[in-house]
């Protein structure tokens, strides 16, 4: 793993909101921005493994910013209830289906933003039976072009 | 159910700490709330961010620091969500359809009641629109139902713990944090939770690596060896309590949704059960908003207090400034001092505003400043000190070095610059001449003049006479100079023959000042009743040629006393000019106070207070005067229209009594003569024993029925009943109190033209210390206008400190405003100010000045006017002959003003 480069003060980001129903994510939304964006989590290089999801900026193939979406796929819900010995938990979703959205820097180099995570086909109780399957996996990719007008749909 | 079902109200920056662009932005956005449920919504924000902000880390200034909330109204049509009658997990619904904006439902995904959403991309393009920075969106659906999602759109209802909720929530969705629980759907639920399958999480706080030396979190260990726990069964959750404080962080078997083989770095967790946020989890939310929170900077601006030159007796402030770029408040503290290294006895610095400043979060620089003041002991002293000043928050600490002298308090030299001009002998409209008018205001002046100043005496008419050359004024009572003054005055009488050539007084006045070097300051006082009618005239010594104040009073209406060119004049050296119109018996005081007025002017006092009144045989009246800790002397001055009647006495704060008898015992100074009566007190004063300082002073005025009848004994003679005779009914007086003070009222009325209709600018600037009163104080004007109908203007405080409002000079004649400033010291004690102005303004006052003729023909002037002047000049018309023909009726001096005037 390695420390993504630190961007300091605002800078031309992107923010993507894009919608999930299954196996299938489309952007609805795509928006420029000046701000400061939060930090890149560590970037993962060939041989790292990590289980989760997250939207991953890459240049030529190779990733230079990374934000984890933790709990925001939808393959569960957290359901906070007023039992005091539970008061979280979690439940499957079969069909998941929602919406995110995630705001990522626009750097010179970057031409894709994937989107990572556990694969789709199997809800969670089914998945982790599957032990030997790849842990994640690309889920969808983008184009990162500047050139695109704001607000259109990719 | 959507968009149709509200209106969005607006946003509003909760918490501001920077532009949007360079802070982490949350909005809380509003759903299921009326328009008439807002405020409860409002409520609701301020809840939540009370609950955020009392949880480490973010208690911590530089996380707060990082974040902005922004607040966003939107009002639907109906209150609470929609929970659909059926739902597909065995709760039992309230069957609620609802016309919310966002469409909030319980049941969001049709199989789960406890699950609350709302449409998504609604919300988004609504922030979208208010809040393009957003990078967190909070929506609180206004139900008490339990019930919640999460995501960059987090939803929650207002249910039990809902703050909790909503922190954990965003624990996920803004800081990428893993659950830290140890089963799936719960303990003694789950049947397949118990070992975590290979793959290290992705999120930062949780792992499948125990080793020390690896684990990803080492960094934040707290103890060595790290503190570990094992679950002993993996097929249930582990029952054990912590063995381990509560902040510890270590490697805690049963993590990420599994009994075993996942470790948590603490025991409780926000991301775990609502427990405090675990170390681990602290450092990620700092590390994620470390980006937004530009560092605060603090710059010491004056590394040394310097108080230079301060007048004997006189406190000066001047403040240890830092400029701060800061998100919160900034603390600064005096931490030790100020404290004299060096200097005579009796050297003091102080501290009026405390120990201590907060400086309040700002936009950009601000700055924040601690007051220091020294008070001026004797001429030449100096003085060193020092003071520590310590930021609270990082303990910082500056000592910061005073240097102080003192020098004399600044002594003015002021001739008084008399008309004698013939129609001083007319009257003034009160019954008096003007030249007894002129006596009897000039006097006061003479009488209440501090020691240490300088005074002379000159005449004009058409030719300037030195009455009485600059002398050290004296004793307040049997000063020498003071005397010859009192002399000069007294015996100024006008000479029939004389005309007006004002020039002519300024330009000798002007020469005595300058040969009076060893004054600090120099002025003149002009009184004029009429036109220039002869060389100088006013015009012709151009304010730049003057170099020392000129105040200027002209005893008459504006169009008789050219008050252009004494306004013009008189402002263009730093004094003033007023105008008294004509003067009536219920206003004789007029003159007496403007000369009162200048002198203070001219010593650098305020007036303090200034009533007129009239008092009856047998009354006693008190008029209150408010002496603050600013002032540091102060003058009462009475005067009476008639002299010995009233007995005048001075009513200390704690209530003594002080007569001219007990002020000689008590270093106050009285002082009576033929028109004044005046205390002078020093603060504090030691009376009885006692100190009497700042408080509610009082001028204390009876007429003593004795004296009163004696004074009218020759009516009765007569068989006059006193009643029927009008200046038999009491004595009208006027008590004035003058403070040389460091609280100070500079008031003016600027006029836009001389003509009826001129805008008049009336603005008063208010200073304590030097320092403006800010937001203490409000300045009203008592308006007299020429038909003597009166109106009230409130002035405004455009900025700290200054007050201003216009008005409109619409009718031919004076307009007297009288300004009153009144509020509270630093100290919060009651003051009050007071100052007089005059606008003058008649048809024709735009017109050029006039100029008299130089005495040969064709000079400029009509020929009568040449005429006169030529044969007043070349002496054919002796003194003698016009005197007589003043006698028969015939006024030289008023036909030559009329002939000359206007060309
Ligand atoms: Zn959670």
């Amino acid at each position: 793993m390695r420390q993504a480069r630190q961007m300091d003060g605002p800078v031309d980001a992107i923010r993507l909101t894009i919608r999930y129903g299954g196996d299938r994510f489309e952007i609805v939304k795509r928006t420029r921005v000046r701000k400061v964006v939060p930090p890149s989590a560590p970037l993962l290089d060939e041989g790292d493994v990590e289980v989760g999801s997250w939207a991953e900026v890459r240049a030529g193939g190779r990733s230079v910013y990374r934000q984890l979406l933790t709990d925001q796929l939808g393959r569960d819900v957290e359901v906070f209830t007023s039992d005091p010995d539970r008061p979280i938990s979690r439940i499957a979703v079969d069909d998941p289906v929602g919406v995110f959205t995630v705001i990522v820097p626009v750097l010179d180099d970057a031409d894709e933003i994937a989107i990572v995570g556990p694969p789709r086909d199997a809800p969670e109780r089914r998945r982790r039976k599957a032990a030997d399957r790849a842990a994640v996996s690309d889920l969808v990719t983008f184009p990162l072009r500047g050139d695109e007008p704001d607000g259109a749909a990719s | 159910m959507s968009a149709a079902d509200g209106t969005v109200i607006g946003v509003t920056r909760i918490e501001d700490r920077g532009p949007a662009s360079s802070k982490w932005n949350l909005v809380i956005v509003s759903e299921g709330y009326t328009a008439a449920q807002l405020p409860q919504f409002h409520q609701h924000c301020q809840d939540f961010l009370d609950h955020l902000y009392g949880l480490a880390p973010f208690d911590e200034r530089d996380v707060q620091c990082a974040i902005n909330v922004h607040r966003l109204d939107v009002a639907s049509n109906e209150s609470t969500a929609d929970d659909p009658a059926v739902c597909g997990d065995g709760d039992i619904p309230s069957a609620t359809t609802v016309a919310t904006y966002f469409d909030a439902t319980f049941c969001g995904n049709g199989t789960i009641r406890r699950l609350l959403t709302v449409d998504q991309t609604l919300v988004i393009d609504t922030v979208d629109d208010h809040v393009p920075e957003w990078d967190q969106i909070l929506v609180i659906v206004n139900s008490t139902l339990y019930g919640g999602a999460g995501g960059t759109v987090a939803t929650t209802s207002i249910s039990g713990t809902w703050e909790n909720i909503a922190v954990h929530e965003l624990g996920h969705s803004a800081f990428g944090l893993a659950d830290e629980y140890e089963y799936y759907a719960g303990c003694g639920v789950d049947t397949d939770r118990n070992n975590h399958p290979a793959g290290e999480p992705s999120e930062p706080n949780v792992t499948l690596n125990n080793d020390p030396n690896t684990i990803k979190w080492r960094t934040l260990v707290t103890d060595s060896p790290m503190r570990t726990s094992n679950n002993a069964d993996c097929s249930m959750c582990d029952p054990t309590a912590n063995p381990f404080t509560a902040a510890t962080v270590g490697a805690f078997e049963g993590a990420h949704y599994y009994h075993c083989d996942a470790y948590r770095p603490g025991w409780d967790c926000m991301m775990r059960n609502f427990g405090a946020f675990c170390g681990v989890c602290r450092q990620v939310i700092r590390d994620t908003l470390a980006p937004f929170n530009t560092p605060s900077t603090l710059n010491l601006m004056t590394p040394t207090l310097s108080f230079n030159d301060v007048p004997e007796g006189v406190q000066t402030a001047r403040a240890v400034v830092f400029d701060v770029a800061s998100c919160v408040d900034e603390t600064f503290t005096i931490a030790a001092g100020p404290t004299v290294l060096s200097g005579p006895a009796g050297t003091a610095f102080a501290t009026p505003l405390g120990l201590q400043v907060v400086s309040a979060p700002a936009t950009g620089t601000r700055q924040a400043r601690l007051w220091v003041t020294y008070t001026g002991t004797a001429d030449g002293d100096s003085a060193t000190g020092e003071l520590t000043v310590r930021h609270d928050r990082t303990g910082q600490t500056w000592t910061i070095p005073i240097v102080a002298n003192t020098v004399r308090r600044p002594t003015v030299a002021v001739v008084l610059v008399l008309d004698k001009s013939g129609s001083m002998s007319a009257d003034a409209g009160d019954g008096r001449t003007r030249e007894q008018v002129l006596r009897d205001s000039a006097q006061p002046f003479v009488n209440v003049i501090q020691a240490d100043n300088g005074i002379g005496v000159v005449a004009f008419d058409h030719d300037a006479t030195e009455v009485m050359p600059i002398a050290p004024v004296g004793d307040l009572n049997f000063g020498v100079g003071r005397s010859t003054a009192r002399s000069a005055v007294a015996n100024h009488t006008h000479n029939p023959a004389g005309f007006t050539a004002i020039g002519d007084g300024i330009e000798m006045a002007r020469t005595m000042l300058n040969g009076a070097t060893s004054y600090d300051h120099r002025a003149m006082v002009v009184l004029t009743d009429g036109f220039d009618t002869d060389h100088l005239t006013v015009d012709e010594v151009a304010p730049g040629v003057i170099d020392q104040r000129v105040f200027a009073i002209g005893l008459g209406r504006p169009n008789e006393v050219k008050a252009t060119a004494l306004t013009t004049l008189a402002n263009g050296t730093g004094g003033s000019m007023v105008v008294t119109g004509t003067i009536d018996v219920d206003d004789q005081f007029r003159l007496a106070k403007y000369y009162l007025q200048i002198l203070a002017g001219v010593v650098n006092a305020d007036i303090v207070t200034d009533p007129d009144s009239e008092i009856l045989p047998g009354q006693e009246h008190r008029v209150p005067i408010d002496l603050t800790e600013t002032d540091i002397d102060a003058d009462v001055v009475l005067l009476p229209a008639l002299p010995g009647l009233i007995d005048f006495a001075l009513e200390t704060p704690s209530g003594q009594v002080i007569t001219p008898g007990v002020a000689a015992g008590s270093g106050i100074q009285f002082a009576q003569a033929q028109r004044s009566s005046q205390y002078r007190v020093v603060l504090p004063a030691f009376v009885g024993g006692r100190s009497e300082g700042p408080g509610q002073w009082h001028a204390l005025m009876r007429l003593d029925e004795k004296k009163w009848d004696k004074r009218w004994s020759w009516l009765r003679e007569y068989g006059i009943p006193i009643e029927s005779f009008a200046n038999a009914q009491g004595v009208k007086y006027t008590v004035g109190a003058y403070s040389f003070t460091n609280l100070r009222m500079r008031a003016t009325a600027t006029q836009s033209s001389f003509v009826p209709g001129a805008t008049v600018t009336l603005r008063a600037v208010l200073t304590e210390y030097g320092i403006p009163i800010d937001n203490r104080a409000a300045v009203r004007v008592e308006v007299v206008r020429p038909d003597t109908t009166t109106a009230v203007i409130q002035l405004a405080e455009i900025e700290p400190g200054v007050f201003e409002a216009t008005s409109t000079a619409a009718m031919q004649g004076v307009y007297r405003y009288r300004f009153i400033g009144e509020g509270r010291t630093l100290r919060w004690r009651q003051f009050r100010r007071e100052y007089l102005a005059t606008v003058g303004v008649w048809v024709g006052g735009d017109r050029p000045p006039d100029v008299p003729g130089d005495g040969t023909p064709g000079g400029g002037s009509t020929d009568w006017c040449e005429l006169i002047t030529c044969l007043r000049r070349s002496g054919a018309l002796s003194d003698e002959l016009v005197e007589r023909w003043r006698k028969q009726g015939v006024d030289i001096d008023a036909l030559h003003k009329c002939l000359c005037r206007r060309r």
